[in-house]
């Protein structure tokens, strides 16, 4: 008979596998040990290496290979990989970045900070709407306990970016979702105080007037407030309360001659303003008349563009010169829609005085309104 | 005997073998385990002693006394307690499954453990995966003969070994299973598939008990960027398949140039591998021990071009010299390394050259891997999937497939045998291959006629009494010349071994239009065993003797 297995085989068998077993656990334990405390130590390296550096590339290439040498000694902890592809994409290698970004992803797509450091990536890239993408999911993906006030961050470098790129669809709709969740935030104090100023880049004046009126009544000594104010007011063509924030503006400014000069220009278009109902057709006529005269004049400082000579000048010079002109209301829209036509002409580029070209500025809108 | 008797015997001879199947089942799910447990305590001695032994930027002198004391102590052991213990492992371990009937001892096992964790915690350049695969057939061997298996059922253990061994010390289950039966087996539908694939399966699942869910190296995800890369991953195929013909026949040269050597100096030898390693060392740290680490930087995109080719060349000099001059170790990873920094240093070219149509140098590290081991290890299908497992990455699999085929081509025209068998050779072994095996099917050694020695009138009787043209004249047991066929020396055409297919015996007699052919052992180069007759092969397929009317 084959002589199979004996009980103290069997025993002696399951003894070897237990105690090797106890072996490789205890050096499993020994290696994890050591690799994790010189993956720490190489990721102290690395932030020491980018806080000292900053940014330059020397220290750059060694902090990306000291955050590397890290990841590969401890691959679980992701931090090390975090670190690596947001040194990659300071280092101007956001391809690296991405690949890196991609391997956590892979694992959880929901990664706040990986999603984040995707959008920087790609953003760096100039894939927006992949770093747009990637913004929102860090917003909706999973942080850590202590790391929730994060997304309000998130949320507000998006804003900021969408600033930058001049979206202002995307910028709005953000803004509307931020404005609530900001308010009594500790955290956002920084983005009230931004926020009327996004509302503008957004397009949306009369947000960004409220959000300025609601800033002042907590802040009512901020000069730069009350100056963006007065400026908000000017292009959405309420030329009183304009000038009325750009006065205050420069009463806690007196030094600021730039806030002096805006308060001028609200103070002259509160002056030239054609469309207020209590004119008369006659003070309607004058005005119509100076704003025309100041097109001439503006269009005048760009040589070459208009010819003095061209029938458009030559109607507006007839016009101004008209002995008895008729003082009807008619009389002055021709002449507004002339200041309009010879406004209209006139290129971006050319330089004419400025403060003459924010006062038309300032009227055309209005009238276009 | 009584008809009783007959069955009774029958019965327990039925029963007998029924329990050695299960036993053997049993045991393919023990040896998983038990293999699993030895390679991952294996894998992290090595590793931990690594550590201490040759830490990074440690001092020159260190760098250099390391390998040269390592390789020194390893030497001595080897030759003074465990001669079985030296080299890769693999050709040891095919040996012990076509020629030794399955038996590797345990203190071969116990040998290999601790030499190979000696050199290669000293910074030797050779791999810990080819070692591992003859431990884990030596703890199969041995289990199988503790639970009394029959020659043919140990024998049938080894490569469940072997697969669970690769399976842990590469984290590649499904490669571990294929290179046992392409490389190992040379036969894919092996009918010990089965209990490999539990063994592997086993070894596995302990590995990540232990160690948890890492594949061995992490990529970057990468992708074909331009359908013309595939041209470029052609040309990566053709470099790794000419540096694995320079590779393997400078290790075969150098091997020789060592064995030449007198044989008082074999316990000192593996000390010059140490010591080229620690010179070269001096130049490039890179170079000592297996180096995955740096693997996983060239993957990474993370190391500079001149240092990758540096690391070509100076990898592949000290991986021949240490395996060459005698040290415990394997070239699996030696292998990878090398087809790592050929693909890096390829594709920081194409990448430098054609940056729009090009993936990051790191995308052609991961093809030249497997575009080396297939051209030096030769096991094509086991090399695309072992670097499908080793990064887990898919998308890739395409351009390695091309690469891979490419060197396999390209190694095979240049250096027709396979390296285990040419290491083998030099040994004085044949290993078969796999047009010689004969699994399942009627083998040489079933119609064998023993022959002892044999002189020139005894061979032309026998060759009559046989009713042949040829007889081989045998003197102390080797082969001196075949009677009747002119007295020419036999070419490997006509020669056969116990384990060949009656079929393959078959050919190579109308190849050589003989009738018959000597049997040579595998073990002993040039040792004649018997003689086989055509008349005897037609019998044994059932052809009647045909007379002439």
């Amino acid at each position: 008979m084959i002589p199979f297995a004996t009980q103290k085989l069997v025993i002696g068998i399951a003894a070897t596998m237990a105690g090797i077993y106890s072996a490789d656990q205890f050096l499993a334990h020994l290696e994890k040990r050591e690799l994790d405390a010189q993956a720490r130590h190489e990721y102290e390296t690395g932030e020491r290496l980018l806080r000292d550096g900053r940014d330059s590339e020397s220290s750059l290439t060694q902090a990306i290979a000291a955050f590397r040498r890290a990841g590969s000694l401890n691959r679980d902890d992701t931090s090390f990989d975090l670190a690596l592809a947001d040194a990659l994409t300071r280092g101007h290698q956001p391809q690296r970045a991405v690949d890196a970004l991609a391997r956590i992803l892979d694992k959880d797509s929901n990664d706040g900070p990986a999603n984040l450091l995707m959008a920087r990536a790609m953003d760096a890239q100039q894939d927006y709407p992949g770093a747009n993408s990637y913004y929102h999911r860090a917003i909706y993906g999973t942080w850590l306990p202590n790391q929730e006030s994060q997304k309000m961050s998130v949320r507000i470098e998006l804003v900021h970016w969408l600033a930058k790129r001049g979206d202002q669809k995307g910028l709005l709709s953000e803004l509307i979702l931020l404005e609530p969740l900001a308010a009594g935030n500790p955290s956002a104090a920084a983005v009230a105080r931004d926020l009327p100023s996004l509302y503008r880049q957004a397009g949306s004046t009369n947000r960004a007037i409220d959000a300025y009126h609601t800033w002042l009544r907590q802040n009512p000594a901020d000069a730069d407030a009350y100056a963006g104010l007065g400026e908000t007011e000017l292009q959405s063509g309420d030329f009183r309360a304009a000038r009325q924030a750009l006065d205050r503006a420069s009463e806690l400014k007196p030094d600021d001659t730039t806030l002096k000069q805006n308060a001028g220009v609200a103070r002259t278009a509160v002056e030239l303003a054609p469309t207020p109902r209590w004119l008369s057709s006659s003070e309607k006529l004058a005005r119509s008349s100076r704003i025309l005269d100041l097109a001439i004049t503006t269009a005048s400082g760009c040589p070459g563009e208009q010819p003095a000579d061209s029938p458009l000048f030559e109607n507006a010079q007839k016009l101004l010169t008209e002995k008895k002109p008729e003082i009807t209301n008619e009389a002055a829209e021709r002449r507004l829609d002339l200041a309009e036509t010879i406004w209209n002409t006139k290129s971006g580029t050319c330089a004419s005085p400025p403060q003459q070209s924010e006062i038309l500025s300032a009227l055309m809108r209005k009238l276009a309104q | 005997m009584p008809l009783a008797s007959v069955k009774k015997l029958a019965k327990r001879s039925a029963a007998g073998f029924d329990r050695e199947a299960r036993v053997s089942i049993a045991l393919s799910f023990i040896i998983g385990a038990l293999v699993g447990l030895v390679v991952v305590a294996f894998i992290l001695l090595t590793g931990r002693l690594a550590a201490r032994m040759y830490p990074a930027n440690s001092s020159a002198w260190r760098r250099v006394l390391t390998p040269v004391i390592g390789a020194a102590v390893s030497g001595w052991l080897l030759y003074r307690f465990f001669p079985d213990a030296r080299g890769s492992g693999i050709p040891q371990t095919k040996f012990a499954i076509f020629i030794n009937d399955g038996y590797i001892s345990l203190r071969t096992a116990m040998g290999k453990f601790l030499c190979c964790s000696i050199s290669l915690a000293s910074g030797i350049a050779l791999g810990r995966e080819g070692p591992s695969v003859q431990i884990g057939a030596a703890i199969a061997s041995d289990l199988g003969r503790r639970f009394g298996l029959s020659k043919t059922n140990l024998r049938a253990l080894l490569p469940m070994g072997c697969s669970a061994a690769l399976a842990a010390a590469f984290n590649t289950p499904i490669a571990a299973v294929l290179f046992s039966l392409e490389e190992i087996m040379g036969d894919l539908h092996a009918p010990v598939l089965g209990s490999v694939v539990i063994s592997s399966a086993t070894s596995w699942m302990v590995l990540h008990l232990i160690l948890g869910d890492q594949a061995l190296f992490h990529v970057p995800a990468y992708h074909l960027v331009n359908p013309l890369e595939f041209l470029l991953y052609a040309v990566l195929g053709i470099a790794g398949g000419l540096v694995s013909v320079v590779f393997v026949k400078l290790l075969l040269w150098l091997r020789l140039l060592f064995r030449k050597l007198p044989r008082s100096t074999v316990w000192i030898q593996p000390a010059i591998g140490g010591l080229t390693v620690g010179l070269l060392a001096l130049y490039l740290p890179e170079v000592m021990g297996v180096g995955y680490d740096y693997v996983e930087r060239v993957l990474g995109g993370d190391l500079a071009l001149r240092t990758v080719l540096m690391l070509i060349v100076l990898k592949i000099i000290a991986t021949t010299t240490c395996y060459s001059s005698g040290n415990a170790g394997g070239i699996f990873g030696p292998s990878l390394f090398i087809g790592a920094m050929i693909g890096a240093a390829l594709g920081s070219v194409a990448h430098y050259l054609f940056p729009a149509i090009t993936a990051g140098p790191g995308a052609y590290a991961l093809v030249g891997m497997g575009a080396a081991f297939a051209g030096i290890v030769r096991t094509p299908l086991t090399s695309v999937i072992m670097i499908f497992e080793l990064t887990r990455d898919y998308t890739i699999i395409v351009p390695v497939m091309i690469a891979n085929l490419i060197s396999f081509a390209i190694s095979y025209r240049l250096q027709r045998q396979p390296i285990y068998e040419a290491l083998a050779h030099q040994e004085g072994v044949s290993l078969p291959t796999l047009r010689d095996i004969g699994e399942g099917r009627p083998t040489v050694n079933d119609i064998v006629r023993p022959i002892g020695d044999t002189d020139e009138p005894a061979a032309l009787a026998a060759m009559l009494d046989a009713g042949v043209h040829l007889w081989p004249v045998v003197k102390n047991g080797q082969l001196v010349f075949l009677a009747g066929a002119g007295g020419a020396a036999p070419g490997l055409a006509e020669l056969v071994y116990p384990d060949s297919s009656l079929s393959s015996a078959l050919e190579k007699m109308g190849a050589g239009k003989v009738d018959a052919l000597p049997v040579m052992s595998r073990a002993v180069s040039g040792k004649v065993l018997g003689v086989v007759t055509m008349p005897d092969v037609l019998a044994a397929f059932g052809v009647p003797e045909v007379h002439p009317v």
